[in-house]
């Protein structure tokens, strides 16, 4: 009796092994981000990105009937954890590609996991150089960038200064952490390449209240313009400082307070900011692609009427269907895979184009596909100039 | 110069008003209050959401806040005090200190962690200038109210019976304990006092520096190293201490940069410990007459 039991169970086994095959496969893709703690809205805010194209691209049948699917891992702000997340989505779960930390750090610590493992480490978030120079042969070949580079924007953000607003003396103000000092060391070649000079440059720590000594040094050396290079909490704070001292000349800023929290924490004193940004001001587009796309995102975020949708959710948007089309043509194989992204163009949501080669795998070209915005009303449009 | 002059007052005397909440403390019950930079946090949290998100009257939110800040501030003396009658006072500041990474992180649970622009109740208009100084409605705002506060409590202290206590505690508990001087009662009233001022730099700063959990932390470690600076058991000590700590910030920044001001300014603290140990204006236990 017990032998006949084990036939019909081992015959059983057999058939469930001859009929599986047939099913349809999950296409596992990581991701890894700030999903808590102080960077938290920048994680959720690729996640959500990220979530939305992938429930689109499976209801339109997925990549030939293999449906996508998402594994999220939060590394807040430690690199540790984001080097223990990529390991963990590369060897335990086998994910195909791999969606790093909008923070750089994380996003560096993950990079030594994803390009051992020869898994694609696409970059949608960060801007800092360093995790994909701008120079042949010096990105690895397993990175890919999506979004433009910090030293492009402080390019546009001289060169606007100086040719549009018709600046004499610009002023430069960055924070005291990595992040400004390296806008500063851009900002100083860019300047130099137009054969100009920065005016005066002043510095501050994270926590300083009050700007006026600084951007009364700014007033004294006659300065007619002021770039700054820091995060959203400083530059309302320097914007507010400006207008206790009844300071009114413009101001012009990277991409990181194209975030709203800048605009609420600055409100009327950030009108008419200068923003250095990926994409041409997402609210002035009349095509019927974008205003489906931020209607979405809308519903989805449940986002206030008057804000823009960040424009690092945009990419991670793009990214997911930049990478579709590469699983499209090379399926499952992380190789296969590599060779089809690194041969490819796609044209985003906003009608933004990467081009990649096997030679170039920053998706944007150079300053020139950066967009320069200004805050009217609360809202990014699409400045006069 | 004119300019950094006039916000490093500004900034002082909100600097100077929490120096004074950490001598009024120490002064009676020798006691390093390190929960003060919470309560100004806890302060401005609570004014942001009665004034902002409930959209309660000014006068109204800012009472709420002063409200919450007094019930804390008596329930720290009750909890720190209670203790220090059996322990001894390096307790007393472990509980303080733990008082407030607790207020810290229940803030961080109830707001989240964005900073919130907080409302300017001064008015943010320029009213004069003078040579190319612009006089703001807020600068000379935040230095009246600052001030009017500081007399408030210099009158207080020298012509109430409370407020002569109050100085007879500070200069012998156990005297003035024999002389019939309720000491619990002038513990209860130098706590509130601090939690009022504590209260009142959080309406007054918290415009420059927006609210979030993590305000307090700055404030109240600038608030007791002007303390320090000044005297930590006198309050008009830690008033000039916060007065000068702000004046020097701004005018070192402008004429050296920030990157030169907290090694210069940290620099001249340490020599002024070295040659008075109790503070500018410090004075021995004994001398101690404020």
């Amino acid at each position: 009796m017990l032998k006949k039991v084990f036939w019909l169970v081992a015959l059983l086994l057999a058939v469930t092994f001859l009929v599986s095959p047939s099913w349809a496969k999950d296409i596992l893709i990581g991701l890894d981000g700030p999903l808590s703690g102080p960077a938290a809205s920048f994680g959720l805010d690729a996640l959500n990105a990220v979530q939305m194209a992938i429930e689109e691209i499976n209801a339109a049948g997925g990549i030939k009937g293999n449906k996508l699917k998402l594994i999220a891992k939060d590394s807040m702000q430690d690199p540790t954890k984001a080097r223990a997340n990529a390991e963990e989505l590369v060897y335990k779960d086998g994910v195909v590609a791999f969606f790093a930390s909008t923070l750089t750090t994380n996003n560096l610590a993950s990079l030594e996991v994803t390009t051992k493992a020869k898994v694609p480490h696409i970059i949608a978030g960060t801007t800092s150089d360093i995790v994909c120079p701008d120079e042949p042969g010096k990105c690895h070949p397993y990175v890919f960038r999506l979004p433009i580079l910090n030293s492009w924007q402080a390019e546009k953000l001289a060169i606007y200064a100086v040719k549009n607003l018709k600046a004499k003396r610009v002023a430069l103000m960055y924070d005291a952490t990595g992040y400004g000092l390296d806008g500063k060391k851009n900002l100083e070649k860019a300047m130099e390449k137009m054969g100009e000079k920065i005016a005066i440059s002043e510095t501050f720590n994270m926590t300083d209240v009050d700007f006026t000594p600084q951007l009364q040094r700014i007033r004294d050396a006659k300065a007619d313009a002021i770039i700054t290079w820091t995060l959203g909490v400083q530059v309302a704070r320097i914007v507010q400082s400006m207008k206790r001292l009844g300071m009114d000349i413009p101001v012009l800023g990277s991409e990181a307070i194209t975030e709203a929290g800048f605009r609420k924490l600055a409100g009327p004193a950030a009108e008419g900011v200068y923003i250095a940004d990926r994409m041409p001001a997402a609210y002035d587009s009349k095509d019927p692609k974008v205003q489906a796309f931020v209607k979405k995102w809308r519903e989805k975020t449940k986002m206030e009427e008057k804000l823009a949708v960040p424009s690092w959710s945009v990419t991670y948007y793009d990214a997911v269907y930049w990478l579709a089309e590469g699983l499209k043509k090379a399926e499952t194989n992380r190789e296969k895979l590599k060779e089809a992204l690194e041969n490819s163009t796609y044209t985003g949501v906003t009608g933004i184009k990467y081009t990649f080669t096997p030679q170039k795998h920053n998706g944007r070209n150079g300053p020139e596909d950066v967009y320069i915005v200004q805050i009217r009303d609360g809202a990014l449009v699409t400045p006069k100039q | 110069m004119q300019e950094a002059i006039f916000s490093g007052l500004v900034i002082g005397s909100i600097y100077a008003l929490v120096a004074l909440s950490f001598s009024i403390i120490f002064a009676t019950t020798n006691i390093v209050n390190f929960a003060l930079g919470e309560m100004v946090m806890m302060a401005a949290m609570v004014a942001l959401t009665t004034i902002v998100t409930l959209h309660w009257p000014v006068v109204s939110g800012i009472f709420a806040a002063i409200l919450v800040v007094l019930i804390l501030s008596y329930l720290l003396q009750i909890i720190a005090l209670k203790r220090l009658q059996r322990v001894d006072e390096s307790t007393a500041f472990m509980l303080t200190l733990a008082a407030g990474i607790i207020l810290n992180n229940a803030a961080l649970l109830i707001w989240g962690d964005k900073p919130f622009p907080f409302p300017n109740l001064l008015g943010d208009r320029i009213l004069f200038h003078v040579g190319k100084l612009a006089v703001s409605q807020q600068g000379l705002g935040v230095i009246l109210a600052a001030l009017i506060l500081m007399i408030f409590y210099d009158w207080f202290q020298r012509n109430t019976l409370i407020g002569k206590a109050m100085m007879a505690t500070a200069l012998d508990r156990e005297a003035a304990s024999a002389v019939g001087i309720n000491v619990k009662m002038v513990h209860t009233i130098a706590f509130s006092l601090s939690g009022l001022f504590a209260a009142s730099a959080a309406f007054l700063i918290t415009p420059f520096t927006f609210a979030s959990y993590y305000m307090g932390t700055d404030i109240g470690l600038k608030g007791f190293a002007a303390a320090i600076l000044g005297s930590l058991s006198r309050g008009r000590g830690a008033i000039i201490g916060g007065l000068i700590f702000g004046l020097a910030e701004a005018i070192l920044s402008y004429l050296f940069g920030s990157n030169a001001r907290d090694p210069l300014l940290y620099m001249a603290f340490i020599l002024v410990l070295i040659f008075k140990p109790t503070g500018l204006l410090g004075v021995s236990k004994w001398q101690r007459v404020a």
